[in-house]
């Protein structure tokens, strides 16, 4: 059967690891003691817009790649259909876009078509505000103005192979899960699903399989990136019947 | 905040590195913001305020409120102010600090000598010097599971004993640079905050094959929903002009206080701030290895801050001071978490922020100069 | 000399470092010429199945390849899309002829329910069922990571090990000297890194 997936998610601003609160840079970590043995997958993201900064992102890329065996997705201001060998090179298994998708919807159908949809991972963004949901893109600046079913029909129709949900209020914060939003995005699409950040307990993850339907949970919180504090989930969630790879 | 272009507060000198703090205009950081702030506001109205507080916050039938004390001049200011000056009959709370100095224990036996209720709690040994080891591995920071504790303990105590009034000290995100999470997190202690800022995940996380989830009693916070009502922690700074250099000077004329053994706390130009833990040297020597500013800069930036200290000194003891540890206190840390002093050293090195530091003749150098602040605005460093 | 093909889809250097913890001669090529002195091949990628023959093509690759697997008979490994390559046709490119080295077809994984989304990505349980020096120091049951849409079909006497999931998946197939493997070994950790080995050392 196939199993529930734990990811982690590194931000990166600047070639600098560093941990976000409501999409904003806030506090510096090392990367000396991100663990990659008891994790599922790794996902990457460029949070800075500063493009000289680039070339940072793509060798802190590469040193994590680098006797990594697990899947790695890249993501963050992908614009360039150029850079996609660049980011595969660097070891990117798989890419995560989100404006790409409005500001050029026809690149990312050759991007699919080419790569296939197992490469591509899209990404939605979300606030709750006076009682509705609303999308964005641009790293949490703009609206998108698009329902979520429509996005979610959109993403399915450029052969997006992915779903990765990210609430920008509770980024950074300890307290859980949008349970609500992952059962309405469960509701309307076939393809898999999975949500970065907010977690602060391991009971969050449960919550988030059992009550979310969640395929992959990821959390961007810097002191989980060890493998003590990743087998020491998986270990909670086993005791619960989750099923996951040891 | 950029990584690579180190801002310095004009007003307190206080790098960019440091977490979570932010400039606005005029190059000022947060904090001396909120300094400017407390200039404006009307002692007579917040005093009022805290007393009724206090009126209405009464529900246990002997104690007024709980003081989370330390013995360390801010608390036991504290906890001085409320018995003598207000009236009131606190419990005073400790947490025991990991490795306890003999002069803390003097300065809270000479504190004790004045007439409080006072209840030590002394975490499992084993447990701790795990989680030490654990957490100065992973994050640069011995004490990240003492910080749960002090936080834990007086508000279970509050709720268990139905003290719902619990006094603290100060903000520290507020009055030293960081986030405030919410309008009034200066004022009153959010759970949320602790979490998110003070500790960084649930305690309830290290649970692992060699703690099991009883043995984490002592640092699992309170579940926030359940304990919404039933504790009220405030900082007794937002209420009353807020100076630990005043506070140490009040509390050496009330008890015999007694401060570094050696003259002078290593690390640092000062004799007088948190003297109860042998830990405390290690956990700010990795403050300077990770953010580049370390004790002295610290106790500069708040004495500066107090204008009790001029710019060119400031400078002065940053250069001589901040990259001092005593050489006592790290053997007894290394020995407590049984780690040899080399890998000590390593483990240290592998926390290095490379943004602020470089490796020159063998050596680790900073790549900035808080000296050549006093000629630029700002050391921009694009390497 | 192990050489690793480039055929323009797929992040190669993920098999290039675990090839290289067993062996230090790997060579990654899309070039004919460096073909001949090729012990053993691998077939990596991710990406369109028609989009790979038409790059293997325009690279003048498919004679000599078909020499090493064909003639020389040296040892082959496909991961992934190169599983999906060795086999004659993909229901992913119609008309589009692949490598024809093991005879079948590559279907689409069945929309059953959103329980089992489509793509299949994620770790997933293979049973081994007839035993190989590629499985050697492996478990009965273990688990690979797989990432793909579409899946191989071949005859029974070429299944070597299956997955159950929204159809039961040919996770191995195996014809003589080529071995075709539709989840990622070089993104399975410790077992999937066994695989590699298993290949680089064992076979002969």
């Amino acid at each position: 059967m196939l199993t529930k997936r734990i990811l982690i998610t590194l931000s990166f601003s600047e070639g600098i690891l560093i941990r976000t609160k409501k999409f904003q840079s806030d506090y510096r970590y090392t990367s000396n003691f991100i663990g990659n043995k008891n994790i599922d997958e790794i996902i990457i993201i460029d949070v800075s817009k500063n493009k000289k900064k680039r070339k940072k992102f793509l060798d802190s890329v590469r040193k994590i790649s680098q006797n990594c065996f697990v899947p790695i997705t890249v993501g963050g201001y992908i614009s360039d259909l150029d850079e996609i060998k660049i980011l595969q090179m660097c070891g990117a298994d798989k890419i995560i876009i989100n404006s790409l998708i409005y500001q050029n919807p026809d690149n990312v159908a050759e991007i699919t078509k080419k790569y296939g949809s197992q490469f591509v991972v899209g990404g939605i963004d979300y606030k709750f505000e006076k009682g509705k949901y609303y999308l964005f893109k641009d790293h949490g600046k703009n609206k998108t103005n698009i329902s979520i079913y429509n996005t979610l029909k959109l993403f399915e129709k450029l052969g997006v192979g992915e779903i990765m949900l990210q609430s920008i209020d509770k980024d950074g914060s300890l307290s859980g899960l949008d349970i609500e939003f992952s059962k309405i995005v469960k509701k309307n699409t076939f393809l898999p699903l999975i949500s970065n950040g907010s977690i602060g307990k391991w009971e969050h993850f449960y919550e988030g399989f059992k009550k979310g339907k969640l395929d992959a949970i990821s959390t961007n919180n810097i002191y989980h990136f060890t493998d003590s504090s990743i087998a020491a989930a998986k270990n909670y969630l086993l005791k619960k019947n989750i099923l996951l790879r040891r | 905040m950029r990584q690579d272009i180190i801002k310095f507060c004009k007003n307190c000198l206080m790098p960019s590195s440091r977490p979570r703090i932010s400039f606005k205009n005029n190059n000022l950081c947060n904090a001396c913001e909120y300094l400017l702030l407390q200039k404006k506001i009307n002692w007579k109205d917040r005093k009022q305020e805290f007393l009724e507080i206090i009126k209405k916050s009464k529900t246990h039938e002997f104690y007024d409120c709980i003081v989370p004390w330390s013995g360390g001049k801010d608390s036991s200011f504290i906890a001085y102010k409320l018995k003598f000056d207000y009236n009131l009959n606190p419990l005073l709370v400790t947490f025991a600090p990991i490795l306890p100095t003999k002069v803390g224990h003097h300065n809270r036996n000479e504190m004790i000598k004045l007439g409080f209720d006072h209840i030590y709690f002394t975490p499992d040994h084993i447990v701790s010097k795990q989680l030490s080891k654990r957490f100065f591995i992973e994050r640069g920071n011995p004490k990240v599971h003492w910080d749960a504790g002090i936080k834990s303990l007086p508000i279970k105590t509050a709720i268990e004993k139905n003290i719902k009034l619990i006094v603290y000290a100060e903000h520290g995100e507020s009055h030293y640079g960081g986030l405030t999470l919410y309008k009034d997190s200066s004022k009153n202690l959010s759970l949320e905050d602790v979490l998110e800022n003070n500790i960084g995940d649930n305690p309830l996380n290290w649970e692992s094959d060699e703690i099991s989830k009883n043995q984490l009693y002592p640092y699992i916070l309170p579940d926030l929903n359940k304990s919404k009502n039933k504790f009220h922690a405030l900082f007794f700074a937002y209420f009353h002009k807020w100076n630990v250099i005043e506070n140490y000077n009040f509390i050496i004329n009330k008890i015999n206080f007694k401060t570094h053994p050696k003259g002078r706390t290593p690390g640092t130009f000062t004799n007088f701030d948190s003297l109860d833990d042998h830990v405390d040297q290690i956990y700010y020597y990795l403050q300077f290895i990770k953010f580049g500013f370390g004790r002295a800069s610290r106790d500069a930036s708040r004495h500066i801050q107090k204008k009790a200290i001029t710019k060119s000194e400031y400078f002065n003891y940053v250069k001589k001071y901040d990259h001092e540890l005593s050489k006592d206190d790290m053997i007894k840390f290394c020995q407590f978490i049984e780690i040899s002093v080399p890998d000590f050293h390593d483990i240290c090195d592998k926390h290095r922020n490379a943004e602020i530091w470089k490796r020159k003749k063998n050596k680790w150098k900073l790549k900035f100069n808080i000296n050549n602040h006093a000629k630029k605005s700002y050391y921009n460093n694009c390497g | 000399m192990i050489t690793i093909i480039d055929h323009g889809l797929g992040n190669i250097s993920s098999v290039y470092s675990a090839v290289k913890l067993f062996e230090k001669n790997v060579q990654i090529t899309n070039k004919y010429k460096d073909l001949k002195k090729t012990s053993k091949l691998i077939l990596p990628g991710v990406g369109n199945f028609g989009f790979a023959m038409k790059n293997l093509a325009t690279s003048n690759l498919i004679e000599a390849l078909n020499e090493i697997a064909l003639v020389k008979k040296k040892p082959v490994l496909g991961i992934c899309l190169g599983c999906q390559l060795l086999l004659e046709k993909s229901d992913e490119s119609p008309g589009i002829k692949g490598l024809g080295w093991i005879r079948g077809g590559n279907n689409i994984l069945p929309l059953k329910n959103k329980l089992m989304p489509t793509p299949h990505v994620g770790w997933n349980e293979v049973k081994i069922l007839k035993n190989h020096y590629i499985f050697k120091n492996i478990p009965k049951k273990f688990y690979l990571y797989f990432n793909h849409s579409f899946h191989p079909s071949v005859q029974q006497k070429y299944i070597f090990a299956k997955t159950s999931y929204s159809d039961i998946i040919n996770t191995v197939i195996i014809k003589e000297n080529i071995i075709g493997i539709q989840p990622h070994p070089e993104k399975s950790q410790v077992q999937g890194i066994k695989i590699i080995k298993n290949f680089i050392k064992n076979a002969n």
